[in-house]
């Protein structure tokens, strides 16, 4: 049964989570930057689903996100993909689980997104993505993704259809 | 092994996701139509519902943003108050001046920037994301608006449209460094181009002549689609820092833009195409 609805539900959750970006999230800024819900989704997936389905989220997710951005169509798909990818390879490849493993992937996960989309977008002629307010940006994001992410694993785990907490990820 | 296996599909699943990102920004540079659609359509999709959520969340966004900003505004309010006086002791100066420019320009049967057809629309929102000099408004291409078109307040340039769906418009502030803007000082009558920074940040003014006269204090207007792609006469910043290069051909100016950019409500959108 949940391998059938996932994608309706994933298709679910991906639309509310951009009307809640574009609508809400875009207004909570804090100095400027506001939440990033897509990389959110992205990391959560990655945690609790693995390296393939924070690979496929995250593509998911920047596409939809890149359709009301001004940056080239594709580069949020292309940063969130992979920081999904790699997230959910850590969080798999840990032997034991620790307490500092989920707020690393949070972290970690949000300077690898943000720092990808600086980087390849600055490459692609982008002019304003790498600034000195680089740091901050990032650090107020993965604050966020931090503070939200276990919402965002219960949302995902709804996605899944699976129940409880998974492999001794507590927080 | 099952693992290794696994892992190999893992990782064609990755690069088939990284190649189909790579090609859609590579169709993106160069203009592919069907993904300009695709943004236009979602624009038009969220917009009502960007509408509902901006009325019911704009006091919570309003109490948000002041909890951060308390003492700034008091500031602020002080500043304005001032501001406000100085500008009604030059507006009964200028009034005079501009009702004999309109009575020249009239006999001399010359278009005036005065008679230019101009829209009001609303701001309903910032950017989406983080990284995105824009500003939306409620209004679209239903009401004449189409891409390329001049924005500006009742102060000064705002920026340009750059997406429009059926009643909504995406404006590109002039902070954006995308942004080029032909100017020319109205003391000085001297011609540059600003750039953007950045949000927040001064416009950056080049290929001043070293010899020009300059200051700070000096407003700068839009020159009009000979230098750039902005209708002319539209006062865009004020000169905020000269720096004079010494040993360089030419003097960096920078503009502080006379619209309040971080607090738009609403703009106005100048309805004439520039030329291609």
């Amino acid at each position: 049964m949940s391998e059938t609805a996932f994608p309706f539900r994933l298709a679910l959750v991906l639309l509310s989570m951009l009307v809640l970006q574009v609508a809400v999230a875009s207004r909570l800024r804090i100095i400027g930057v506001a939440p990033d819900l897509p990389l959110l989704i992205t990391l959560a997936a990655g945690i609790v689903g693995g390296r393939d389905r924070g690979a496929v989220v995250g593509f998911a997710a920047g596409l939809l996100f890149d359709l009301t951005l001004s940056t080239p169509l594709g580069l949020a798909a292309l940063c969130y993909c992979i920081a999904g990818y790699v997230v959910g390879a850590l969080e798999a490849s840990a032997i034991r689980s620790s307490w500092w493993l989920p707020v690393a992937g949070w972290i970690g996960g949000s300077v690898l997104g943000i720092g990808l989309f600086a980087v390849v977008g600055a490459l692609l002629g982008e002019a304003n993505l790498f600034t000195g307010d680089l740091p901050y940006q990032i650090a107020i994001i993965a604050g966020w993704n931090a503070i939200l992410g276990p919402l965002a694993m219960i949302v995902m785990r709804w996605t899944d259809g699976t129940r409880g907490p998974v492999r001794g990820v507590a927080w | 092994m099952a693992l290794t296996r696994r892992s190999g599909r893992s990782r064609f699943t990755l690069a088939l996701l990284i190649l189909t990102s790579v090609t859609l920004i590579t169709l993106d540079s160069r203009g592919f139509e069907p993904l300009d659609m695709a943004r236009e359509a979602t624009l038009g999709a969220i917009g009502p519902v960007n509408d509902a959520a901006g009325s019911m969340f704009s006091p919570i966004g309003d109490a948000w943003a002041g909890a951060w900003r308390q003492g700034d505004l008091e500031d602020e309010n002080a500043r304005l108050e001032a501001r406000i006086d100085e500008l009604e002791g030059r507006e009964s100066m200028s009034s005079l001046t501009e009702q004999a420019l309109r009575d020249f320009l009239a006999e001399a049967d010359i278009p005036s920037s005065a008679d230019r057809e101009t829209l009001l629309a609303r701001v309903v929102s910032g950017p989406a994301g983080n990284f995105d000099e824009t500003v939306e408004i409620d209004a679209g291409s239903g009401k004449g608006i189409r891409e390329g078109m001049a924005v500006r307040t009742g102060a000064g340039l705002v920026g340009r449209v750059t997406r429009v769906s059926g009643g909504r418009s995406v404006v590109q502030l002039i902070t954006d460094p995308d942004v080029s803007v032909g100017l020319r000082f109205v003391d000085a009558s001297e011609v540059g181009t600003a750039t953007g920074q950045g949000r927040g940040r001064a416009l950056r003014t080049t290929a001043i002549e070293q010899d020009s006269t300059v200051a700070v204090g000096d407003i700068a207007y839009t020159t009009g689609y000979v230098r750039s792609l902005f209708p002319g006469d539209v006062p865009v910043g004020e000169v905020i820092r000269v720096d004079d290069n010494p040993g360089d051909t030419s003097k960096t100016v920078l503009l502080e833009p006379l619209a309040t950019l971080d607090d738009l409500t609403f703009v106005t959108v100048i309805l004439e195409e520039p030329p291609e």
